[in-house]
């Protein structure tokens, strides 16, 4: 019989923790996306744009499947469109590599498009994207993001070129109260040279020179260039 | 009545063995029955003078102290039973090898310049006669050169014989090796044959003869310089000289034809070459002394006869201790795995070595493991992944080798060996992608920009080949190809082909030419 007592209690304490975990993870699966969820209240079309601005920073970086629930927008409404193709050149000692990038906008209330000059369409800093601003309507342009840096190993310069653009798969328009699924898919690519002697590597955007790197013989060259396709998928609609 | 005879033996035996004790150390002239014993001191002086070896029986550049007196090469004295201090008095110009005597005379330290005798009753080989005999013990220094002369080339004249033995064959038996009697890697086991044949007629006799006898005496000397260890347990001995002796009677006169294998090393020890690396020479000295006699009826009555005859047979022998070598003849791919086709050599000469298979592995040091056999012409191939290679993120790098016995045993004097693996890349000299696909294409070794040939350079458009090609000397290539479809991703690979050194594919030479994304 006293063997007895010690056992109740930790068969009793084993089930409080079994019962405990079944309790938490059920909540937490059932919460999980919806802590994700940005859920928007009011007609502020401004608190929305901020929204939107953190999302397509945060596509850059990751590919998490966002989502966003608008009760209900009044009168506002948003234009997802395409606004632009430009040819991304670059010139790799005999090579040239062309790609081509859409250049899309989120516009809050605005029917017309901006003029953004060559330089608002790229970005060597953190400012990767481009805003538009007046109290009647905003918008927004994705930037062609260029990072670069260098590492020496074992004697040897390595140098690494990051080119990520957004490409948008399919434009729309939103009004009144919606749900919205953003989906990311990137695609990667990794381009690698060897440097036979001393050269410049150059990136263009339309025929403009925007980067410019000097390589010297025996020098390794890395790009690596991100493709993210946006898909902005709407899950209900009222 | 059983108790006190045995008492009695014991006695008896006790009585005996002292006798002949206190008869061994009497210092006494030795005369007895009309035989007068005489010691005889000599010195034998070996020059080795490559390919030749010479013999000087009587040196007179050192003296020999018995008893602390000098004795010359020749001089000799009267023998006296007892146990003598022996010493050597050589010039710095030579060296003492060992001391050599008669079978009554025991040297306590052969090998020690200074040293003891114990000088024994002589043993009888003849029974007492009617006329006066003398009997001479000998003790013989031999000394060498104390700088031994380089052997810079043996020349192909060897085994070289002399002697007025029929034969005497010298044959180094190696364990490892299938090209015997050349070379010889350090610490290698050896056995060493002797081959003695001897043909001499037994003395020819008219006259009734009676109380006939036959006596064959064997001395076999093996004479190298440091080259020859001796193994007893796990005592290493560095040493000049081997000896043998061996003698075998018969009651009456016979022809002796005969053949004796003598065989080094005995039961209780073990022989093998040292680390002296180079060229050297092995003597092998053989003594041989047959005596018949007898007794003749004569005019005067039965009367003891005997013939003596000597003979002596030196063979030397060339052979060089090396060390063993590796080189990379080459190295093939595929997908996954290199392998590696290395060749055996002796350092002397660089010649290939033919050991018997199967006897030595190679070592990856950094890889931590022994791969592949040796085959009988001294060829070993491994195989390994790329993968295992070590620091891959740089352009050039070496991977240590080793030669080893089979089953861990290390290679005296073993070197570590490095074999060269370098990072080929791939310059795109010339690009158009239109409806048709050209492209020049060199493929280097990117440490040192070397144009590598007959690289096979396969072109993939959406990995389907499309096109492949060898690079020329000047390791490029040249691609013209339909671009039939609208392809999305265009890429080369690479697969080396045979070549000195490993090289390895890496994203620096299989290459993307072109993407759409």
């Amino acid at each position: 019989m006293s063997l007895n007592i010690p056992i109740n209690k930790v068969l009793l304490f084993i089930s409080t923790l079994i019962i405990s975990s079944i309790i938490f993870t059920s909540f937490f699966s059932y919460n999980i996306f919806y802590y994700k969820e940005r859920i928007i209240e009011n007609y502020d079309i401004k608190s929305i744009k901020e929204i939107f601005e953190t999302i397509i920073k945060q596509l850059y970086f990751s590919t998490e499947i966002n989502y966003i629930k608008v009760l209900n927008i009044g009168n506002n409404f948003i234009n997802i469109s395409l606004y632009k193709k430009m040819n991304l050149t670059i010139i790799l000692l005999n090579e040239t590599f062309n790609f081509e990038i859409k250049y899309f906008l989120i516009k809050f209330n605005k029917k017309t498009n901006n003029n953004y000059s060559l330089e608002q369409f790229y970005t060597k800093d953190d400012e990767i994207i481009n805003e538009y601003f007046d109290w009647q309507s905003w918008e927004i342009l994705p930037k062609l993001t260029i990072k670069n840096n260098f590492t020496r190993i074992n004697g040897r310069m390595n140098y690494h070129v990051y080119l990520y653009f957004l490409n948008l798969n399919k434009e729309i328009f939103l009004t009144g109260s919606f749900e919205l699924k953003i989906v990311v898919d990137k695609v990667y690519e990794k381009i690698v040279r060897a440097i036979p002697y001393n050269t410049e590597i150059k990136i263009l955007i339309n025929g403009y020179e925007i980067e410019k790197i000097q390589l010297n013989r025996g020098d390794i060259f890395t790009l690596y260039l991100s493709k993210i396709n946006l898909n902005f998928l709407l899950v209900r609609y009222g | 009545m059983k108790g006190s005879a045995y008492f009695l033996f014991c006695i008896l035996i006790a009585y005996f063995l002292v006798g002949n004790i206190q008869q061994a150390y009497q210092n006494e002239e030795y005369v007895e029955n009309g035989i007068k014993h005489y010691l005889i001191f000599k010195i034998i002086y070996i020059h080795f003078s490559p390919p030749f070896i010479y013999i000087q029986n009587y040196f007179d550049k050192g003296k020999i102290i018995f008893n602390g007196i000098e004795y010359s090469s020749g001089e000799q004295i009267k023998y006296k039973q007892g146990r003598y201090p022996l010493g050597a008095i050589l010039s710095q110009d030579y060296r003492f090898i060992t001391w050599y005597s008669s079978e009554n005379i025991i040297i306590e330290n052969r090998f020690e310049p200074n040293t003891y005798a114990l000088l024994l009753p002589p043993s009888y080989n003849i029974l007492p006669a009617v006329s006066f005999v003398e009997i001479y013990s000998e003790i013989t220094m031999i000394v060498t050169d104390n700088i031994i002369p380089s052997i810079p080339n043996i020349q192909p004249s060897f085994p070289i014989y002399f002697g007025n033995l029929t034969k005497n064959y010298l044959k180094i038996i190696n364990k490892i090796n299938e090209n015997p009697n050349i070379k010889f890697v350090p610490y290698e086991s050896i056995k060493i044959n002797n081959y003695i044949e001897i043909n001499e007629s037994k003395p020819y006799t008219n006259n009734p003869t009676y109380n006939e006898e036959t006596k064959i005496f064997i001395n076999n000397t093996i004479i190298v310089n440091n080259t020859l260890i001796k193994r007893e347990e796990t005592k290493i001995f560095k040493i000049n000289f081997l000896n043998y002796n061996f003698s075998e009677q018969y009651n009456k006169l016979i022809d002796v034809r005969k053949n004796y294998t003598i065989v080094y090393p005995e039961k209780n020890y073990g022989l093998g070459m040292s680390d002296y690396l180079g060229n050297s020479l092995i003597a092998s000295i053989t003594q041989v002394r047959i005596e018949w006699s007898w007794y003749e009826l004569s005019s005067e009555g039965y009367v003891y006869r005997e013939k003596i005859k000597n003979l002596y047979g030196i063979n030397v022998t060339a052979f060089t201790i090396s060390n063993v070598l590796l080189r990379l003849l080459e190295v093939s791919h595929d997908q996954e795995n290199i392998t590696t086709y290395f060749q055996l050599i002796w350092s002397d000469d660089l010649t290939q070595v033919l050991f018997k298979k199967s006897i030595f592995s190679l070592n990856f040091i950094e890889l931590g493991k022994s791969l592949g056999i040796s085959d009988n012409e001294g060829k070993i191939n491994a195989t390994f992944g790329y993968k295992e290679i070590n620091n891959l993120e740089r352009i050039a790098g070496n991977i240590k080798v080793e030669i080893q016995f089979k089953g861990n045993g290390t290679l005296f004097k073993s070197y570590e060996f490095l074999v060269k693996w370098v990072k080929l890349a791939t310059i795109v000299k010339e690009k158009s992608i239109n409806e048709r696909i050209r492209l020049k294409i060199k493929v280097i070794e990117f440490e040192n920009f070397t144009e590598i040939k007959d690289v096979l350079v396969m072109l993939f458009a959406d990995d389907k080949l499309i096109a492949y090609n060898l690079t020329d000397i000047n390791g490029e290539t040249i691609f013209n190809v339909q671009n039939r479809e609208n392809y999305k991703r265009i890429y080369i690979k690479l697969s080396p082909s045979y070549s000195s050194v490993i090289l390895i594919t890496s994203e620096l030479s299989n290459i993307i030419i072109d993407i759409k994304i």
